[in-house]
């Protein structure tokens, strides 16, 4: 289970849980657009959630390295805006593929439990 | 997913720079939100205060990283490795015992295992061996040979081969130069070669049409190693004159060097038809062609596909009873089996398997002897850092995980124990193979390490690591945490009244005691049987065998040499007496007659009893130390056309003449025509093997019956060596010509036959000692760990006197019972085992009490000797000086 800190409304207390792999999803859709490196996806995810999520430590570095062992996305040395050597991550073909894929799942994921709650 | 793979490998290989590269990547993650939380307005301090604190611990964060790369497994088993070497590093003599125990121990294992592949699963090196078939015929044991006749009518009445081929190991005699050499080869039927779909290395292998009377002319196929040694590898070979027995013959092909023939222990030269079995052999087997009573072919058959063994052997039993109903003088009442083929039927193998099986059961009682002992020592490692482990138990470190390092340490002994183990296997039975006894005839002992043997060797690396290394990796992370770390030693050692390590002596000592005393009880009973029942006295008695009909002797000039060769024997000083015989008890051939008495009804030829045959000269039971019971030796009347007579032992005068005497009656061999008379009675010994049972034999005057393969035997004041090269001058003084083998001193002739006992013997001693010294050292750690353990408690004992006595008492009173158990444990089990030990090596079972006695003290003395350098030290103990210590 991944864990992140949710901010603004208190849902279910301060914390929400993330099934398996929503992190994975939303690694590789910030990175579908650009090469990043690991603090720039974490403001990335940040911004465009509206801080509606942090990722907390002990899952985004962890989460990167899995990722790349799968072979999702590749990881190479650059040089940070403010010329600093970062480490940059880019997604793979395979990544891609595997990007168009969960997305699909997720949004039948997220209609059909939403549909449930709607009706319920 | 093979790029999961790769990038899980590479993190293995990459390990140090993959750390570097993360270090980096999490020191500029939290540069990055310093500099944000800068920008806030936050000072440098509050900002890398409040960076690190949403970091979370930054080894956290790592090690899950490490965790993502998912290699986590193989680390920690390299890591385990490395630390479990660096520890063995710290104590070498530990380390070096234990590898050199294991080492001993395995190979031991993996050379009886190769033994007993061999004889057991091993295949012939020929094209599709699985299909391969011996047919045995036990009726007359220990002969599984069938007729000429016999053959012909299996061969061609069976629907179950595709091919059936026979074959004989006999003496031939090779000639060049006008010298001739003894070897041995295989006469065989003209398929032979194609049953076994064997092809030449050179030329071409023996072919239907070479095996007729009426061929053109002889030809022969030569071994590889006979073209090596004997004919230089000439590569103009094929079509090459060579004289074989006398006879001129001309080579078409030399085999391949993987191919020996078809019998695993014995390795034959050449190869001729059967058809010139009359020039091989003259005059023995008369009409071999036709006579169903001259059996000498093994039958080697090509099952056809999809025929089992079972299946062939019921429809030759069929055949063979066909054959009774025609032949019921003849060829009644066969028995037949079907088997593997390679160890002249079963009749050896059985022998030979049980002899493996024996080795291999000691050799596991040793290896586990030097299982028990690592596992004490290790259970005495483990309790030195029984504080060390609570204390990493206590910070929160698993139990699987020191489980695993401290188990790393056995897996890696035990993985160095058996790489050393096989290398003295492949060692041992090199040397083994390389061995050539000194009989006349090509024995090969033949093993080799097979794949079968590695995973064996593999097995048992696994099975020792688990035996001796799971036990005490259990027991130091079992142990109580808060009881380790208040620093109580003993703390565990009260838990049990028994502990693993005090009960692993007792088993070490019955597994030596047994050890040893199988060791002396085989030891007693070859020379037992070197001596008691022989029926020879080989004291003083040297041997020559030699065969002038190779040299072109005819009959008449072969006992004229004979007779020169006596003469000039028995004129050298010296020489009490001198003889010459057809054969020697138990060399390893023998020749039987069937027996017909006087007035005894006409049977089958299946119930007809047999009698070794023996054709010797007067002087030949006192040359051999034969005593005579009754009656009279020959003498220089009983010659050629005078009345045939015969001396015979008491086991046939038992067996033909029903109680009364035998002297004087009557009997004929097999269906010759004239009648042998009994004149003499001699004392029953053995003669084809050590462990068979008396049986009857015949001798009758060389004059009489005259055969040109000999042995001649002279028995003097002089030493071995010297009576040895007095018989090779004589003979060169007559004809420089005449080869003699096989010339020994008669007792070390016998020795041979001694051999499986003796190896017996030789692997039991050494490791009952090995047993002993093990069982030694443990009971030499278990004090000394006693006495550090308790030197507080023996100081106060002292210090409130407590004398010598009970000192001891204290330290050492839980091992003499031990001791005491495993010594009469091991001698109950020896008395169970001796009969069936003694069965397998010598046919008999009378086991001496006197070597159990003898292992029993010889274990206590190690045991009492072990203590004695510990039980001192408890006594020099200083009261003051061991309560201020601790």
């Amino acid at each position: 289970m991944v864990l992140v800190e949710v901010k603004g409304e208190d849902v279910l207390g301060k914390r929400l849980e993330l099934p398996q792999g929503t992190l994975d999803l939303l690694i590789l859709k910030t990175l579908a657009l650009e090469p990043l490196h690991g603090w720039a996806v974490a403001e990335r995810l940040g911004q465009i959630s509206r801080d509606a999520f942090q990722v907390g430590q002990g899952s985004l570095y962890p989460a990167l390295h899995r990722l790349e062992r799968r072979g999702w996305i590749a990881a190479a040395w650059g040089v940070s805006e403010n010329n600093r050597k970062a480490r940059y991550y880019e997604l793979t073909r395979a990544g891609r593929k595997q990007l168009g894929a969960e997305a699909v799942a997720w949004r039948k994921l997220s209609a059909a439990v939403g549909h449930v709650l709607d009706l319920a | 997913m093979p790029s999961d793979l790769l990038y899980r490998i590479k993190a293995i290989f990459r390990r140090a720079a993959m750390e570097r590269e993360l270090d980096d990547e999490l020191r500029f993650h939290i540069e990055q939100a310093i500099e944000k939380l800068m920008r806030s307005g936050m000072t440098r301090e509050q900002a890398a205060r409040q960076a690190r604190l949403t970091l979370g611990g930054i080894e956290q964060e790592k090690e899950l990283c490490r965790d993502a790369r998912g290699t986590r497994l193989i680390e920690e088993t390299w890591q385990d490795l490395r630390y479990a070497l660096r520890g063995l590093r710290a104590s070498p003599v530990f380390a070096a015992t234990a590898v050199l125990t294991l080492a001993l121990g395995t190979g031991a294992n993996v050379v009886a295992f190769s033994g007993l592949n061999t004889i057991l699963f091993r295949k012939l090196p020929v094209w599709r061996p699985e299909q391969l078939v011996e047919v045995t015929n036990r009726t007359h044991p220990p002969l599984p040979a069938f007729s000429y006749p016999d053959y012909r009518d299996f061969r061609d009445r069976n629907h179950v081969f595709s091919g059936l081929a026979g074959y004989r190991f006999y003496p031939m005699s090779m000639g060049s130069n006008g010298r001739s050499q003894r070897i041995w080869g295989y006469l065989v039927t003209g398929n032979y070669f194609d049953v076994l779909a064997e092809k030449a290395f050179l030329g071409r292998t023996l072919q239907p049409g070479d095996d007729r009377l009426d061929a053109p002319g002889a030809v022969a196929v030569i071994s590889y190693g006979c073209w090596q040694r004997r004919f230089g590898a000439d590569p103009g070979i094929v079509g090459r004159r060579a004289t074989i027995s006398g006879h001129p013959y001309s080579i078409v092909g030399v085999t391949r060097p993987r191919f020996f023939g078809t019998e695993f222990l014995f390795e034959p030269e050449i190869w001729v038809p059967v058809a010139m079995m009359d020039n091989i052999q003259p005059s023995a087997l008369r009409g071999w062609q036709e006579n169903r009573t001259a059996t000498f072919l093994v039958l080697l058959g090509r099952l056809k596909p999809g025929v089992t063994a079972s299946r062939a052997e019921s429809e030759l039993r069929g055949i063979a009873a066909q054959l009774g109903r025609e032949y019921p003088q003849q060829s009644g009442g066969m028995k037949l089996s079907v088997g593997p083929p390679g160890i002249f039927g079963g009749s050896i193998r059985s022998a030979a398997a049980e002899l493996g099986a024996l080795l291999a059961g000691i050799a596991g009682l040793v290896l586990l002897v030097a299982c028990t002992n690592l596992a004490s020592l290790l259970l005495g490692r483990g309790a030195a850092r029984r504080k060390e482990i609570a204390l990493r138990l206590a910070l929160g470190a698993g139990r699987i995980r020191l489980l695993r390092q401290l188990f790393a340490e056995s897996a890696l002994l035990s993985a160095a124990g058996c790489a050393a183990g096989l290398a003295l296997a492949g060692w041992l039975i090199a040397l083994l193979s390389a061995w050539r006894p000194q009989v006349d005839m090509q024995v090969r002992a033949n093993f080799e390490i097979d794949a079968r043997g590695w995973c064996f060797a593999a097995a048992l690396a696994v099975a020792t690591s688990l035996l001796f290394g799971l036990a005490p990796a259990l027991s130091a992370v079992r142990s109580g945490v808060a009881q380790a770390l208040k620093g109580d030693p003993a703390a565990s050692k009260r838990r049990r009244r028994w502990p693993v390590r005090d009960l692993l002596i007792g088993a070490q000592v019955t597994c030596s005691v047994l050890l040893l005393a199988g060791a002396g009880l085989v030891a007693g009973s070859i020379r037992q049987a070197l001596h008691a029942g022989l029926g020879l006295d080989p004291e003083r008695t040297a041997i020559a065998a030699f065969d002038p009909s190779l040299d072109g002797y005819d009959d008449a000039r072969g006992r004229e040499f004979e007779r020169r060769l006596l003469d000039g024997l028995r004129a050298q000083p010296g020489v009490e007496s001198a003889a010459i015989a057809s054969m020697i008890p138990l060399d390893l051939k023998w020749s039987v007659g069937s027996i017909h008495f006087e007035g005894a009804d006409a049977v089958r030829e299946s119930d007809v009893q047999l009698a070794i045959f023996y054709q010797v000269t007067p002087q030949y039971f006192q040359t051999v130390g034969t005593r005579l019971v009754a009656g009279r030796d020959f003498g220089a009347g009983d010659r050629a056309g005078a009345r045939r007579v015969a001396v015979v032992n008491e086991t046939f005068a038992r067996t033909f003449g029903k109680n009364a005497s035998v002297i004087g009656k009557r009997f004929r061999v097999a269906h010759s025509s004239s009648w042998i008379e009994v004149v003499g009675v001699v004392e029953s010994g053995k003669h084809v093997t050590l462990s068979m049972g008396p049986v009857p034999a015949v001798y009758v005057p060389r004059e009489q019956s005259y055969f040109p393969s000999a042995t001649v035997a002279v028995r003097s004041d002089l030493r071995p060596g010297e009576a040895v090269s007095l018989i090779r001058r004589t003979v060169a003084g007559i004809d420089p010509a005449v080869t003699l083998y096989d010339a020994e001193s008669l007792a070390d002739h016998l020795s041979l036959q001694a051999l499986p006992g003796r190896t017996a013997a030789g692997a039991l001693s050494g490791f009952g000692l090995l047993a002993l010294l093990l069982s030694a050292t443990g009971i030499y750690g278990v004090v000394t760990y006693a006495v550090t353990l308790r030197t507080r408690e023996i100081g106060i004992r002292m210090a409130i006197g407590a004398g010598p006595g009970n000192v001891v008492r204290l330290v050492v009173g839980r091992v003499v019972v031990l001791l005491a158990a495993g010594m009469l444990a091991g001698t109950a089990a020896a008395v169970l085992l001796a009969p069936l030990l003694l069965r397998t090596l010598f046919g008999t079972a009378s086991p001496r009490a006197f070597s159990f006695w003898v292992a029993a003290l010889a274990m206590g003395a190690a045991g009492v000797a072990a203590c004695w350098m510990p039980v001192r030290r408890a006594l020099g103990i200083e009261p003051a000086v061991a309560l201020r210590s601790e």
